[in-house]
């Protein structure tokens, strides 16, 4: 049960994280990594038991009918996972406390961190698809609210609505696959499915339940062609960046792969769609990093790049290639995150992240400095690192696959484009005689350098000390494959073909970092043109889709009340007719004995309804139809249906009340009809209300299905335990459907205070609230 | 505008009464005609009265917190109503019930905290919108 509480205690932290960051400035941010930190020693408190092979398991019933449970499924890729983002998320709080210090928006950027991080960590803890992908979408909604966090300009809200929208187009997809997956194998939990998985490979669907889960894995991990979304969400604050794109988010994808390994691997389907668009993706990100100007951009390119080997490694599949996925996941998480914030101080201090402009910062900033270097030595794969032990993993796994040369090939050029990259993002803007941007610079208080130094050297001891990695990733490729794992890890591995590869991509790189600049100026003379490009493709559609919806717009709405009217009980009529036809056509005539209380009621409506159509000024119309109100629920009142007949009475009374507040804008009483268009108008409403007349007789006759009236009777009291029938539905039976129409209700008055606000913006600026 | 002395008294005297009365509605509703909705709806209109007597920042004043806050109070109160049923181990929004002994054996349960909410959401709506249409 902890486990369920601990991250409902992250969205408590959320929601009182503005309001903490309020009464305690300084203090709050860190009082709010708790959070995160007590995620992880829980998770620390699980792992002996795990890593023994006993998964966490526990599930509390949500929806039993659909088979949705809120359950909880901790193996060894969960934990891996969970510490990743719940370690790097502590590091990246406490960054940000220095880095956003006194920023008015504060309060409200830990809310959103702290939402993401939680909604993380029941991603990979999830043991239910269902709640999975809630989870999953959450992440979406928040990782949308923290890229566009400077909400106040154009170019960050752009970007994130395009993250959004495509990692939420995947997302639809996603959850087709998923539904597929369930109604094949019956069950939505995951162990089950995962133990299941030859059901789904060799299901007619396979193909469509592939490629739509990978749709939603694509998106969300920016793989080619949907990895445009990625470099432009660098418009977020430094540290949203460090924590979204490196360790967490983007990595989403990727879990979701090895999550579903067991599952959907080892077809010749799976290793051509993975290996492909992530080759493409890795070679793509290795080849463009480097020559980037923006420091937060080479970063971007070189995540791009490994999130496309992680992919390509999936695809390749096997034990050597999973140990590398688990290897390269660990070590890009310890060298990328302190290399985003690493990158973020230098912007800090020196108000620029273009490469062109810094050199010779290491006097100013030597702790940053320190960092950078162990961290770009862990990217650039140099031993004795974790990024050296990974590499090596990668060409091992490239040559041994069943394409030895061309795998190996792509590993090697990923391995020298990142080489460079690492060299620009994390060492460059460092040596050198300091540039005027590097002179002005201010220095920076240890809470810049301090986690971030922390988690880079972590990769420096992982990589001497391999032992303390080696039970996690031996755990975690068998998590992902589904079956034990055995095998070293090691940072010497003896004069192996890998060995010799890892010497070539060394020497190649350090030819690319010498010549890194003269080929940076001749690629920037070059007009790429005519090159169809993703992100021009998805900019037309996105412009297409206005189009298409102003002009579907233009064709079925009208501002006119009466005609919007007219279609619908034109529709009506249409439709209704053609069921009434398929039911035996009209009703045979009924046998009533009016009693005089109907007889009177009756004409009232009667004559209050002509006398409305008659009326000529507003408020006589309005006040007859009132009439019309209270007559009808004196006509559910004859009938015994008290709750419809007092709710007809407040309904009425409050329309006759807002009519009244309305009354003095609307404009004078004009009859605009002309005699044809009226006469049109009283055959169709007469013909509605006929028909309408029609049908209730009529559904007096049918017997489509047992009426559920009877249960509903029968059950209110022993088991709801109340008389009154009408409640005990709203708020027991049908409490589901309650909760949706106050939720609709809700949409409805922030829709009503929008429409009155956009009226009021176009008269008066708009004043700029605060938190 | 000033509205006549007579609806002024008239509002004064009554307002309190419709809302005591809605609330009644909202408690019995369980067994006998009434309910969340009803109840808020008659709320709703009280408040209505009010506003066309006093003025539309009158009637801000006098229901001291925005309506916004009654609507997303009155959702969260729903939906917490549902969650409740999980730490019981129950599927989400089945209903739980305690037997209050001291109260004569008064019956309690999350369907009145859920009726509660719909109250408060239909309060908060309806009050919204003749607001903002008579401000506007």
């Amino acid at each position: 049960m902890s486990l369920p509480l601990l991250l409902l205690g992250g969205f408590v932290a959320s929601a009182l994280a503005p309001r903490l960051c309020k009464t305690l400035p300084r203090l709050g941010a860190l009082l709010l990594a708790i959070w995160p930190l007590a995620f992880a020693a829980h998770l620390f408190r699980l792992a002996p038991d795990i890593l023994a092979g006993k998964p966490f398991e526990h599930a509390i019933e949500w929806a039993p009918a659909l088979g949705i449970s809120l359950s909880f499924y901790v193996d060894e890729l969960s934990l891996l996972f969970g510490l990743m983002v719940s370690l790097v998320g502590v590091v990246v709080m406490v960054y940000a406390a220095s880095y956003l210090k006194g920023h008015a928006y504060l309060g409200r950027f830990y809310a959103m961190l702290l939402m993401f991080m939680t909604a993380m960590n029941a991603v990979v803890c999830s043991g239910n698809v269902i709640s999975l992908f809630i989870a999953w979408e959450l992440t979406g909604i928040s990782s949308y609210l923290l890229i566009g966090f400077k909400h106040d300009k154009e170019v960050p809200r752009a970007a994130a609505l395009q993250a959004l929208l495509i990692t939420t187009a995947g997302g639809l997809a996603l959850l087709a696959g998923l539904v597929m997956v369930g109604s094949i194998a019956g069950t939505y939990e995951l162990r089950e499915l995962l133990a299941n998985g030859d059901l789904i490979r060799n299901h007619d669907l396979y193909g469509w339940i592939l490629v739509l889960i990978l749709l939603g894995a694509f998106t969300k991990s920016a793989q080619f062609p949907f990895h445009f979304w990625l470099p432009r969400a660098m418009e977020a604050p430094t540290p949203i960046s460090a924590y979204l794109h490196s360790a967490t988010m983007v990595k989403l994808g990727v879990f979701l792969l090895a999550r579903f390994y067991p599952m959907l691997a080892g077809t010749p389907e799976w290793t051509a769609l993975l290996t492909f668009f992530g080759g493409v993706t890795m070679v793509m990100g290795a080849l463009r990093s480097p020559f980037q100007d923006d420091l937060k951009a080479v970063l971007a390119y070189s995540t791009l790049s490994v999130l496309g080997m992680l992919t390509f490694l999936l695809g390749l599949g096997g034990k050597v290639a999973l140990k590398a996925v688990v290897l390269v996941t660990i070590a890009h998480a310890l060298y990328k995150a302190p290399l985003f914030l690493v990158a973020g101080t230098v912007d800090h201090a020196t108000g620029t992240r273009s490469v062109r402009s810094l050199s010779g910062l290491r006097t100013k900033m030597p702790w940053t400095f320190a960092t950078g270097l162990i961290a770009g030595l862990s990217m650039l794969g140099a031993p004795p690192l974790l990024g050296f032990v990974a590499k090596e993993t990668l060409l091992d796994a490239s040559l041994a696959s069943a394409y030895p040369i061309p795998t190996t090939t792509a590993a090697a050029i990923t391995g020298i484009g990142l080489m460079a990259a690492a060299w620009v993002a994390g060492i460059k803007p460092f040596l050198g005689e300091p540039s005027t941007a590097a002179q002005r610079a201010h220095g920076v208080s240890p809470g810049f350098w301090l986690g971030p130094l922390l988690l880079a050297s972590l990769g420096l001891v992982f990589g001497l000390v391999t032992a303390l990695v080696a039970p996690w990733t031996l755990g975690a490729t068998a998590a992902i494959q589904g079956a034990p794992a055995a095998f070293k890890v090691a940072l010497w591995h003896g004069f192996t073909p890998a060995l010799a590869t890892s010497g070539i991509v060394l020497a190649l790189g350090t030819g690319l970092i010498a010549l890194r600049d003269l080929l940076k100026d001749r690629l920037d003379r070059i007009e790429w043109r005519g090159l169809p490009r993703p992100s021009t493709l998805y900019q037309q559609g996105y412009e297409a889709m206005f189009v298409v919806a102003r002009g579907l717009t233009d064709r079925t709405q009208s501002d006119s009340l009466r005609d919007n009217l007219s279609t619908i009980l034109f529709a009506f009529l249409l439709l209704g007719g053609y069921t009434l036809y398929r039911l035996g056509g009209l009703p045979s005539p009924p046998t009533v004995e009016l009693h005089w209380l109907e007889v009177g009621l009756g004409s009232i409506l009667l004559a209050a309804s002509f006398a409305a159509i008659r009326a000529r000024s507003m408020l006589n119309a309005a006040l007859m139809l009132g009439v019309v109100g209270f007559a009808m629920s004196a006509v559910f009142l004859v009938y015994g249906a008290v709750d419809l007949a007092i709710t007809q009475i407040v309904v009425d009374t409050l329309t006759v009340l807002l009519f009244v507040l309305v009354v003095h804008k609307l404009p004078r009483f004009a009859r605009l009809s002309t005699k044809k268009t009226m006469i049109r108008d009283a055959i169709l409403a007469s013909l509605a209300g006929i028909f309408m007349t029609f049908l209730v007789l009529k559904a007096h006759q049918v017997n489509v299905h047992e009426p559920i009236s009877g249960f509903f009777a029968e059950k209110a009291v022993p088991e709801a335990f109340g008389r009154n029938i009408v409640n005990v539905i709203l708020v027991d039976f049908r409490a589901l459907d309650t909760l949706g129409e106050i939720t609709v209700l809700m949409a409805g008055a922030l829709g009503v205070y929008l429409l009155v606000r956009s009226g009021e913006a176009k008269a008066k600026p708009r004043e700029v609230q605060g938190t | 505008m000033k509205a006549s002395y007579l609806l002024e008294i008239a509002t004064r005297r009554l307002t309190p009464l419709l809302l005591l009365f809605s609330l009644w509605a909202l408690l019995r509703g369980h067994n006998a005609p009434g309910g969340g909705f009803i109840g808020g709806l008659m709320a709703a209109s009280a408040f209505g009265f009010y506003s066309i007597s006093f003025g539309p920042t009158a009637t801000r004043a006098y229901l001291r917190v925005d309506p916004f806050m009654l609507i997303g109070t009155g959702v969260a109160t729903s939906l917490f109503s549902g969650l409740l049923a999980w730490f019981f181990g129950k599927p989400f929004l089945t209903g739980l019930w305690t037997k209050l002994d001291w109260a004569g054996g008064l019956k309690l349960g999350t369907p009145l905290l859920f009726d509660v909410g719909v109250y408060l959401t239909v309060i908060g709506v309806t009050v919204s919108l003749l607001l903002h249409l008579e401000e506007d």
